[in-house]
């Protein structure tokens, strides 16, 4: 897929699609292996904290606010200057519009200035090959793609050709855990939260519904378990309910992960018996180790390496959008400077027109 | 000095490129939305057609606002962009200052901030008489009328025919945005500082209850 040598790549990375900003300077060697030479993300969870949730507006405001200052501190740590680069990567999608603005626009100002290649980076692409960013992962493998704003299992070949084999009909995995915990009254960003409560919980003490558990396909969804989970709450003052109802809700979204992740592996494992089995978990989600445990055992019963990106690599970074960007120019493809920024961007185009899991938008498929 | 001014705030893209007072090359287009599309080709043909590198550029002047949050963070994220990179300052200019820049005498910018309100601001001879504000119509027209004093006018910006029976007689002009040139004129003139997006409004969010922040 991806030529196995060719030039070494150093690549500026912006990420600007939620509520981090981020800049990073990634090197992608003529082998084909990956050195992050620096990774500088700024948070924004104090701005959104009083809000409960990531405001649109607000977030876009703190990017371009910062947006110089995060990419010069990434340049500096990698001991680098603008001078130094091969091309620039900035997220164009999916995300919140306003903010992918500021980080394709400051982009494309840098590629421009600097005569360099630029590469708008699909947001979902970056979480893909992140996991590329800590170890020698060759493709294909299947993906697991968890966190506030998606959840897929993909099949990915190689960098641009991505299978999508089961989405969220409703909810992502992330945005059920940080839902669920605003209901619990634990505060904002709840997935996080709601682990640290859930410690020393009985996750059996209550029952969940357990969703599309008839559907033979690799579809996941959440807001059933959400609704429930909120009403439960309601009721749910004593501390040890409490950290019982958190277990339980935390056991029914790692079961239904691990569920359908197992029969995406075996319908995987039936293609690619002889290219090796790797499943790889990605995104905010994957740094729930409740999750990550039960993930890592369900591969290891179907002969699958289990791989996940360092923790600093699960949540949303620039290093995987430069890593992306640069396995993107490795294999002689850049975009032209009126790239367009997506609020909705599929990976696999094909599979999200065709079997769309959410109701077709005005807009076409989210991811 | 080598300048490249940059207006997305309203209803165009425009960009310039002037050495001191000379105009080397200008190219604007009237659009709603799509300034985050048009802006990097324009630029990109703006200074191919004034035969410079943009290591030759001395600074970048953008607009900052008021105006389209979107359409300014685009333009401010741009010229942040291209100053990081050139190591050369990037400098903001008002929307409301650039739109006066077109005429002479007592001008009123004023730009229509929807909701029954506006943005306004108005200067006289390019000295402001007033910060720049967010103002009901009624309050709007009520505070140009003390400044004006009635005398004559001109008004422009999209806000300028709301304004039209609160001072007859004014010269009344409606261009699509700011003109670079003028942006660019503004920031070689001004001691370069910290690009900052001026939005004359907080963002619409509401705090759980439905409280204001």
């Amino acid at each position: 897929m991806t030529p196995t040598s060719t030039a070494p790549q150093t690549v500026l990375g912006l990420e600007t699609s939620c509520d981090e900003t981020a800049a990073a300077v990634v090197r992608r060697h003529a082998d084909g292996r990956a050195e992050v030479l620096s990774s500088v993300v700024g948070s924004q969870i104090a701005a959104h904290a009083p809000f409960g949730g990531v405001v649109p507006e607000i977030a876009a405001r703190a990017h371009v606010e910062s947006i110089e200052a995060i990419a010069e501190a990434a340049l500096k740590e990698a001991g680098l200057g603008y001078g130094d680069l091969t091309g620039v990567a900035a997220t164009a999608g999916p995300g919140l519009v306003g903010g992918v603005m500021v980080g394709l626009s400051f982009g494309k100002a840098v590629a421009l200035a600097r005569d360099l290649p630029l590469v708008a980076v699909n947001h979902l692409e970056g979480h893909a090959v992140s996991a590329r960013l800590g170890a020698d992962l060759p493709y294909p493998f299947l993906l697991l793609l968890v966190s506030g704003g998606h959840c897929q299992l993909l099949e990915v070949a190689g960098i641009g050709a991505c299978r999508r084999l089961g989405s969220t009909i409703d909810d992502a995995a992330g945005e059920a855990f940080d839902k669920i915990a605003k209901a619990m009254g634990l505060p904002y960003p709840g997935g996080p939260e709601l682990e640290r409560l859930a410690e020393g919980g009985d996750p059996t003490a209550f029952e969940l519904p357990r969703m599309l558990l008839g559907r033979k396909d690799c579809d996941f969804s959440f807001s059933g378990l959400k609704t429930a989970a909120a009403r439960l709450a309601e009721g749910v003052t004593h501390e040890a309910d409490r950290r019982n109802l958190a277990a339980a809700v935390q056991e029914a979204i790692a079961g239904q992960l691990a569920e359908k992740s197992e029969r995406a592996m075996k319908a995987y494992a039936q293609a690619h018996a002889d290219a090796g089995l790797r499943f790889v978990v990605a995104g905010g989600v994957a740094a729930n180790r409740t999750v990550r445990a039960r993930l890592e055992a369900v591969a290891q019963k179907n002969g699958f390496s289990f791989a996940a990106p360092p923790m600093a690599y699960c949540t949303d970074n620039a290093a995987m959008i430069a890593l992306a960007g640069a396995e993107r120019l490795a294999a002689g493809i850049s975009d032209p400077l009126d790239a367009v920024a997506r609020p909705r961007w599929p990976l696999d185009a094909a599979a999200a027109a065709a079997a769309p899991t959410h109701k077709a938008g005005r807009k076409g498929a989210k991811a | 000095m080598i300048v490249l001014g940059l207006d997305t705030c309203l209803n165009a893209c425009s960009v310039a490129v002037l050495d001191g007072g000379t105009v080397l090359a200008h190219a604007s287009e009237a659009m709603a939305r799509g300034h985050q599309e048009r802006l990097a080709p324009m630029v990109q043909s703006v200074m191919a057609e004034a035969g410079l590198t943009f290591e030759q550029l001395e600074r970048i002047g953008a607009t900052v606002g008021p105006g389209s949050f979107t359409g300014l963070r685009v333009g401010v994220a741009f010229a942040k962009g291209l100053g990081s990179a050139l190591a050369i300052p990037a400098v903001g200019v008002g929307a409301l200052e650039a739109l006066a820049a077109e005429a002479g005498g007592l001008v009123a910018a004023a730009i229509d901030a929807r909701r029954d309100q506006l943005y306004l601001q108005v200067f006289e001879d390019g000295h402001a008489l007033m910060a720049p504000d967010v103002l009901p119509l009624g309050t709007a027209a009520a505070r140009l009328a003390e400044l004006s004093m009635g005398r004559p006018l001109t008004l422009i910006g999209s806000g300028a025919p709301l304004l039209a029976d609160a001072a007859r007689g004014a010269d009344v002009r409606t261009p699509d945005g700011c003109d670079a040139r003028h942006v660019a004129k503004l920031a070689a003139a001004r001691s370069p500082g910290p690009l900052r997006p001026l939005y004359l409004r907080a963002p619409d969010a509401k705090l759980p209850g439905g409280r204001d922040p």
